[in-house]
């Protein structure tokens, strides 16, 4: 308990601070999104609902009913399901309707809320969110449904808390001073997307907060040098990637970068490298067996259409390219029009990524709000573009984190590039690429810009940092108030 | 290393500030549709008209009333002419009020009529639109499917497929900033808080956020390197 009581104390107050602004945030996002209205929340809810209550993953593909029966009588007889992208619809908020579902859990069998077999959307999904979810919905007191969603939230709050503390460290890494520290912290503290992920279940920020750990550790260990200890938690966490998200297979090359990076800054011995990364590849390897038997008959392929590779055949280089570069730039002449509904940069980094799209899609800030964050983004580059090459011989000695964090953003948005391209060569509507998958590189963000205004005269970079800080909280306030509207108003 | 401290908590707390001033305080002061329920909603895609002749009546039932269930609001089609009057007659246990609108609503115009709310909160209600006049007229509903709800909509006590889309208003015109504790009751709804407990959560957000901000700046800022 002492030892509890002295690393509480050794905690840095400027970030207790901001995990406490975090924890008021979630909270708040969290009660400001009604029950079951963030994306693909009800179907999250159901996995949990039924790997808690029967200890096995629903179906992607077959089943009788995808949700337990205390979910779908909120769903269809409460109203929930017909509120999901109604912005004319309200939940229900009477005493009476309270009662009603009351009565109605009361009267449901045993094992009703784990009756959701399938086919569920999101079951293609590993389990390991969902594992750590089901955690609170055995937990809650009670057993109600309202309380278990309750507390499931709670939860995802704490995965926000986790990555706040990992930009914390990570932004240690790199810089001895406490303001960058607290201004990449402070970032990803006051994001309104994160903190609206944070409110809800869904599986994202859970691979935000890994991210965020291996994103520090494997900094750490280029700073400090290979260890066995420190590539085996690596490669848990690649493993903890992968067993969370499809989309976390996109962290499986920055394993052996970060192990080669640390290598290649201390050279350490060949026993300690054959260790590490003989360590290494058995965590992975016994990570990829439990994936296997974990999934085994959960209906499916390899992450399903989540990570669509599709079929091979229509895979055009240049189309590709050509994609990415229309999903950034206008589009040349020689050019064929993008695949796919008209969105890019504006859309996904812009809108639903650094200023956020609330509810399942259909809550928006407005306007000018997405115009300023434009403006800041773009000073904010330039900025970091200036003093990474105005001070380029203290950027040269800090050259493994660069590398590890410029290949972690070359590696998720190459592979949100390629999954959305090869869905949509192959005949799908959706482009597969929204904002909240970015969220894995929050921490970037957040050290991006502590970095950018560390290359600011000193009497400047505090005011840098408190406007944008500052107008950050705002915007988080604004994101709430605007869904507390749509949703309570 | 004190002035730039203090030039961050200035900044953060300026902008926000601000922002706040020019943006915030006109939001929450913007007169907006006071929701008090929506027992059906409207259609936010596909349109399933509901249609009642001349002497007709549209009923839908499921309707839980409130005291803050002061205005009934429907769409309506009037195919171009005027809409004809109607008469609303809302009903539960223990319940009723009836009220006319005289008509006159232009094609796709809100019917907002006026009702006496009931004294406590009270299900299992009805509410009817009696077409009182000499030409039919169409009110918005939605298809089944996901939109529609538990509640049956009737036209001339004959059950229809479509569900008839109506909205219960505390008020047709009132700011959020005024309506901020039932805003906060209606989050608390279903979940293990109170009314007060949001409140309280709010005037952190609104108060302990920014100031939270400010003050990890000024003890960043100030504070010495790490060895």
């Amino acid at each position: 308990m002492n030892r509890i009581r002295a690393a509480l104390h050794r905690v840095p107050l400027s970030l207790a601070v901001l995990l406490a602004v975090a924890a008021v945030l979630s909270l708040s996002w969290s009660l400001a999104t009604a029950p079951l209205q963030g994306p693909d929340e009800t179907e999250h809810v159901a996995y949990v609902a039924h790997l808690a209550e029967t200890g096995s993953i629903p179906s992607s593909t077959t089943g009788n009913q995808i949700y337990g029966l205390d979910e779908a009588g909120a769903l269809d007889g409460l109203g929930y399901g017909r509120l999901l992208q109604n912005r004319t619809a309200r939940p229900p908020w009477s005493p009476v309707d309270e009662q009603n579902f009351r009565n109605f859990e009361a009267q449901l069998p045993a094992g009703a809320p784990g009756a959701g077999d399938g086919p569920n959307s999101v079951a293609k999904n590993p389990p390991l969110y969902y594992a750590y979810q089901a955690i609170g919905w055995t937990l809650t007191p009670g057993g109600r449904f309202f309380g278990r969603l309750f507390v499931m939230r709670l939860l995802s709050g704490l995965l926000l808390l986790a990555t706040v503390v990992f930009t914390w460290l990570l932004a240690g890494e790199i810089s001895r001073r406490r303001l960058p520290q607290t201004v990449a912290a402070g970032v990803v503290a006051l994001l309104p997307m994160a903190g609206f992920m944070s409110g809800i279940v869904n599986t994202d920020i859970g691979l935000t907060a890994i991210w965020a750990c291996f994103l520090w550790l494997a900094v750490r260990t280029a700073r400090l040098g290979l260890s066995w200890q420190r590539s085996a938690l690596l490669a848990l966490l690649t493993v903890a990637s992968v067993l969370t998200h499809g989309r976390g297979l996109a962290i499986v090359p920055l394993l052996p970068l970060a192990l080669v990076v640390a290598w290649a800054r201390r050279r350490p011995s060949g026993r300690t490298t054959l260790l590490s990364a003989g360590v290494a590849a058995g965590v992975a390897l016994v990570g990829l067996l439990a994936y296997k038997v974990v999934t085994a008959g959960a209906g499916g392929g390899l992450y399903g259409g989540e990570v669509n590779l599709g079929n091979s055949s229509a895979f055009s280089v240049r189309q590709f390219l050509s994609s990415i570069w229309q999903f950034y730039l206008p589009r040349l002449d020689s050019m064929q029009p993008h695949l796919g509904p008209a969105i890019g940069y504006r859309q996904v980094f812009i809108q639903q990524f650094l200023g956020g799209v609330f509810g399942s899609y259909e809550v928006y800030l407005p306007y000018w709000a997405y115009d300023l964050i434009q403006v800041a983004a773009m000073l904010l580059l330039v900025l970091l573009y200036t003093v990474l090459v105005v001070r380029f011989a203290a950027v040269r000695r800090r050259w493994p984190a660069l590398v590890i964090l410029a290949a972690a953003v070359v590696c998720l948005l190459g592979f949100l590039h390629l999954a959305s391209y090869r869905a949509l060569v192959n005949g799908s509507g959706d482009p597969l690429i929204t904002g909240r998958y970015l969220l894995p590189l929050i921490p970037i963000v957040g050290t991006g810009a502590a970095a950018a205004f560390a290359g600011l005269p000193r009497r400047m970079e505090p005011i840098a940092a408190g406007v944008l800080l500052g107008g950050m909280s705002f915007l988080s306030l604004a994101g709430i108030a605007v869904t507390l509207e749509r949703f309570y108003a | 290393m004190r002035r730039a401290a203090i030039a961050g908590v200035v900044s953060a707390l300026g902008v926000f500030l601000l922002l706040f001033l020019f943006k915030g305080l006109p939001y929450l002061q913007d007169g907006r549709e006071a929701i008090d329920a929506t027992p059906t909603v409207l259609p936010s895609a596909d349109l399933a008209p509901v249609t009642v002749r001349p002497g007709q009546q549209a009923c839908v039932s499921g309707i839980t009333y409130g005291p803050q269930s002061r205005y009934v609001l429907v769409e309506v089609r009037s195919g171009g002419h005027p809409s004809p009057p109607i008469v609303v007659r809302a009903s539960a246990p223990g319940y009723a009020a009836t009220a006319l609108h005289p008509g006159g609503i232009a094609d796709n115009g809100l019917l907002i009529v006026p009702i006496r709310p009931a004294s406590h909160a009270v299900g299992g209600g009805t509410l009817c639109l009696r077409n009182a006049g000499r030409v039919a007229i169409d009110f918005f509903g939605v298809p089944p499917g996901r939109s529609s709800s538990p509640s049956v909509t009737t036209v001339a006590g004959k059950p229809v497929t479509a569900d008839l889309g109506v909205t219960l208003l505390a008020s047709p015109n009132a700011s959020i900033g005024s309506r901020l504790g039932d805003v906060f009751d209606h989050v608390a709804a279903f979940r293990p808080v109170t009314g007060w407990e949001v409140w309280i959560l709010a005037l952190l957000v609104v108060l302990g956020v920014p100031g939270g901000i400010a003050f990890a700046l000024w003890r960043s800022t100030g504070a010495a390197p790490r060895e």
